[in-house]
């Protein structure tokens, strides 16, 4: 019993398990259908949103035009209000910038409380009371929902993916809270939700758009400053927008492809 | 077989398996396999909208639906300034008159594009709410909606011929007295 194992021995032994198991299980596909399961026997409707929306089918796309913007802040409240985001500043899955550019050169930069209540207190415009300014525009950020995103590509446990029609979305069972795609993202759009300590983020509002409604954002806009639409509709505006303006997205150094894309975006925006 | 042909086919062996491994846990291939299934689109696409559509209001806010409607403010929902009415609408909360004031979107700061209308609160009756000229409903009407009694004033034009008190406007001009009451009703309003 205590004679040591031969080297051929055991290379033998070890074919004859490897050879054994293929027959027994079929096909490596086999096994991995055991171990977990198989893309095919997963059920019909795990990836199916309401009845009659088909993700493969759309290509959404949002616009946003700084030019017209008015700063009032309606779209981060309605977002809050829409996707139950805790009211506290510090958490957004969208707000508004405004940027400032003085006779100096310099550019401020200024989000009182993400824009919830706008930017029309006497407190937010003190210190431009006395100043020249050159040019001033308010820019509205949410989710860039990018075609390469970094957030999905660092996440440990693949608890944020991508679904067909190109929204970043976060499974918050799965989600360990470890805060590492907070810290990927380029954008500063996702936070941490205070309550549950999993990643939170825009989603396009993705209850909404599948059942064939804008987001909420877009629908409180009162100066239609954000649009959104498919892009597989050629008679959606924002085909004949993509196809007629000149779009600018945030950052498109980092190579992440931002589907938010902007008009008359300026240079000093981050 | 010499020692270096079998040191050959061992490293591709080796690399090989590291291939196996790179591939069956990769990050595309871990969904695609199902040991992590973390694909729950169903799940965000069910949560339910708190943000309805203006349609629903009007069906009770009719007589607001016909002013707005006709108005500059048409183009924004109710939910806009009133907030989300899904508790409005299940056990009848009672709404924000509004959330926020005029001057959110219509006083003069930095970064308002130019062609929005804007006032300085300041240099503007300062110490006047907006309401009591403007009607957010119908904010065009922007002279003051004072309902008075018809009762002995048949002329109207008494006093509404003179400039100064709720013009007339210059498509109206020549209209006869008669007609005025066809469609003004001054007095509906508050019953004064």
């Amino acid at each position: 019993m205590s004679e040591p194992v031969r080297r051929r021995a055991f290379l033998k032994l070890a074919g004859r398990v490897a050879i054994g198991s293929i027959v027994i299980y079929g096909s490596p596909a086999a096994v991995m259908a055991r171990l977990g399961q198989s893309t095919e026997a997963r059920p019909a409707d795990a990836d199916a949103g309401p009845p009659g929306y088909n993700p493969k089918s759309h290509q959404w796309v949002f616009i946003v035009d700084t030019a017209r913007c008015i700063g009032c802040g309606r779209c981060v409240r309605a977002c809050k209000e829409e996707n139950h985001v805790p009211m506290d500043p510090r958490f957004n899955r969208t707000w508004v910038e405004r940027y400032v550019q003085t006779a100096d050169g310099e550019m401020h930069v200024d989000s009182p409380d993400a824009g919830i209540h706008g930017f029309a207190s006497f407190e937010a415009n003190r210190e431009y009371a006395d100043q020249d300014i050159t040019k001033a525009f308010f820019v509205p950020k949410l989710c860039n929902q990018c075609e390469k995103p970094p957030c999905v590509q660092v996440c440990p446990v693949a608890a944020t993916y991508k679904t067909d029609d190109g929204i970043v979305l976060v499974n918050r069972d799965k989600c360990i809270g470890c805060r590492y795609c907070i810290q990927a993202c380029p954008y500063g759009a996702r936070y941490l939700d205070p309550d549950e300590h999993v990643a939170d983020k825009c989603t396009w509002c993705y209850h909404r758009i599948s059942r064939g409604l804008m987001p909420a954002c877009v629908a409180v806009c009162p100066v239609g400053a954000r649009k959104f639409g498919d892009l597989r509709d050629p008679e959606s505006e924002v085909s004949k927008i993509v196809a007629q303006l000149r779009l600018y997205v945030l950052k498109e150094d980092l190579g992440t492809r931002p589907r938010v894309r902007y008009t008359q975006l300026d240079e000093g925006v981050r | 077989m010499s020692h270096l042909s079998r040191a050959g086919v061992l490293l591709l062996l080796v690399v090989g398996a590291a291939l196996a491994v790179r591939a069956v846990t990769g990050q595309v291939s871990i969904p695609l396999i199902g040991l992590v299934r973390a694909d729950n689109a169903a799940h965000w696409a069910s949560l339910e909208p708190r943000l309805g559509n203006a349609a629903l209001c009007a069906k009770c806010h009719s007589d607001v639906d016909m002013q707005w409607s006709k108005s500059a403010h048409s183009g924004q929902t109710c939910e806009a300034c009133h907030g989300a009415g899904d508790r409005h609408m299940a056990y009848g909360a009672i709404m924000d008159p509004a959330k926020e004031l005029c001057v959110t979107c219509h006083e003069k700061i930095p970064g308002r594009p130019a062609t929005f209308a804007q006032i300085v609160k300041l240099d503007h009756f300062p110490l006047q709410a907006c309401t009591s000229c403007h009607d957010p409903h119908s904010p065009a009407a922007a002279f003051p909606q004072i309902p008075h009694n018809v009762e002995g004033r048949q002329d109207c034009l008494a006093c509404h011929g003179v400039k100064g008190i709720a013009d007339i406007p210059p498509n109206h001009a020549n209209r006869p007295v008669e007609l005025c009451l066809g469609c003004h009703k001054p007095g509906d309003r508050n019953k004064q």
